[in-house]
């Protein structure tokens, strides 16, 4: 029953079928809803097309593309330049943040510009990004990492934080140095929290994608998103949201999965 | 010395007492700890005058409410805290920092969660870059004497409470250090599993001749376990009593209860820790 499964941790909690089954009911209940509205034209089409549009338009761009490009061409331009953009950001992010963790004047130099540049709207770096790196991908996938990396920075320095002060004992009872200490204890004990900053980072980078796709971009989910609307193409900006959102959610999934394999720990202590 | 403090002064306190400095492995030299107050607040006496020496080869149990200092004291001896006055010796050194010489097993197992069973054991020998052969057979003794056999490749977060603190044991025990200090390292097991591990720890420590200073709040733990118990007074904890106890070896627990000795013994411990003129 919906009451049982309100404290968490307390009930045994719903059965990984029935979980599943109650996600797609729900889908498929706003989708009904959705269809219903169109049937009794309560929306003009302009303002929100029917799903069935949508699947007919879908249907379309499959067989001829948008602007003569493939719509996996889409899919893929917006995903490599994202990946990209996450997989720098994490390299460049894991490291420095848990670097400003480990060493205190490390962060106090680096605070003030990591907490300036963190709630910065990205879009506001546009001229910046053209001006410095011109039209091409980069500016682009700069941006994506911008808007990445500082949420993974302050994440992975935040995580140094949670290792419990009994594991940093035990190391030093049992006489690891400094180096021993980061590399078996204190790294092994943050990951759990780094991948938590990076999935909450991938998020925060992914919603950058549409931004980054205005700089002269003339591919890519965010651009059809945008070129679609300045022609009133509702059912394509529709379909380039659902794709958006989809496509994210898969990301953050991927992660899930890579997560668990990881970090199979993670909550169980 | 001259004790100022007339809730100290009294005939079973110790406060200034020169502790014998020879034969001893481990000596407090009246050791004083304070915690600095927050803002305004005054510093908190955590722990006041507190001597002792203990005999290498002993079990002695620390014993004292809850917030007395008794972790204080122990934190010291790890090395994880100095004292605001006095010092430690350890085999004659003043006790600076942590060190492998003193093994530690705390109240919550710290096993870490991306090692296996076996891969925690050997986690002190594999840092010290032992060869893994002779670990590996240090392990299995120490396996077989906490009663981990088949758990080997389990990991920690599959274990019960008491099954980790066995882990926990083992892998304070496996380079056999000189002294082991216990931080109430079985105040979160249920009375039955406590039981079961208090006789687990009293034939690994026979078989090792560890040296065991052991931390608890529970008077029927201490005189289980105990060759010597050392009883704090409220904060700011100082040794209030300090006991051997004459009770024979193997203990027995079903037996001790009826034990007219143990009952003696108890009965002391409880009147000096609960004595009027130290409730606050």
């Amino acid at each position: 029953m919906i009451g049982s499964s309100v404290s968490p941790g307390l009930s045994p909690g719903l059965s990984p079928g029935l979980a599943v089954l109650i996600s797609v009911s729900s889908v498929l209940l706003f989708l009904g809803a959705w269809y219903v509205c169109g049937r009794l034209e309560l929306l003009s089409s302009a303002i929100l097309p029917p799903p069935e549009e949508i699947w007919y338009t879908t249907v379309d761009i499959l067989r001829f593309g948008y602007h003569q490009i493939p719509l996996w061409k889409h899919v893929g331009v917006s995903l490599l330049r994202a990946l990209t953009a996450f997989a720098l950001a994490i390299c460049a992010g894991v490291p420095l943040g848990l670097a400003m963790g480990l060493f205190p004047v490390l962060s106090s130099a680096l605070e003030p510009f990591v907490q300036f540049f963190r709630p910065l709207p990205k879009i506001a770096l546009i001229p910046l990004a053209i001006l410095w790196l011109g039209i091409g991908e980069v500016s682009k996938i700069f941006l994506i990492f911008l808007s990445t990396l500082f949420t993974v920075v302050v994440g992975s320095a935040a995580s140094v934080k949670t290792v419990s002060r009994g594991k940093l004992r035990l190391g030093a009872a049992l006489g690891t140095n400094s180096w021993q200490l980061i590399y078996h204890i204190i790294l092994p004990a943050s990951l759990p929290e780094i991948f938590t900053s990076v999935r909450l980072a991938i998020g925060v980078g992914w919603t950058t994608l549409i931004a980054s796709e205005m700089v002269a971009a003339d591919s890519g989910m965010g651009w059809m998103v945008m070129n679609a609307s300045s022609y009133m193409r509702t059912d394509l900006v529709l379909l380039g949201i659902i794709l958006l959102g989809v496509t994210g959610y898969l990301l953050d999934y991927a992660l899930v999965l890579i997560e668990r394999l990881a970090v199979p720990w993670a909550g169980k202590e | 010395m001259v004790c100022l403090d007339p809730i100290l002064n009294d005939g079973s306190f110790t406060a200034g007492e020169k502790p014998p400095a020879t034969g001893s492995l481990i000596v407090f030299e009246n050791v004083f700890h304070r915690y600095p107050g927050r803002g305004k607040q005054p510093p908190t006496e955590a722990v006041y005058d507190f001597s002792a020496a203990l005999d290498p080869g002993s079990l002695v149990c620390l014993l004292g409410p809850a917030g007395c200092g008794k972790s204080t004291v122990l934190n010291i001896l790890a090395g994880f805290e100095k004292p605001s006055q006095g010092r430690v010796l350890v085999d004659g050194k003043e006790v600076k920092k942590p060190g492998p010489d003193r093994g530690m097993v705390f109240q919550e197992s710290n096993l870490l969660p991306w090692r296996k069973v076996m891969e925690n054991i050997t986690f002190g020998p594999d840092l010290a870059g032992e060869p893994k052969k002779a670990t590996l057979k240090k392990a299995e003794r120490f396996i077989k004497l906490t009663g981990l056999s088949g758990f080997e490749n389990h990991a920690p977060y599959e274990l019960s409470g008491g099954m980790k603190q066995r882990v926990a044991l083992a892998r304070a025990w496996i380079s056999e250090p000189p002294i082991l200090v216990m931080d109430e390292p079985f105040g979160a097991l249920d009375a039955q599993t406590r039981l079961d591990m208090q006789e687990l720890l009293v034939r690994v420590w026979e078989k090792t001749g560890s040296t065991i200073l052991f931390v608890t709040h529970d008077v029927d733990e201490a005189l289980f376990l105990a060759d010597r118990i050392l009883i704090m007074s409220p904060r700011p904890g100082t040794k209030i009593l300090d006991l051997t106890l004459p009770l024979p070896r193997p203990r027995v627990y079903e037996n001790l209860v009826v034990n007219p000795q143990y009952a003696t013994l108890k009965r002391e411990i409880l009147l000096a820790m609960r004595r009027p003129d130290y409730a606050i």
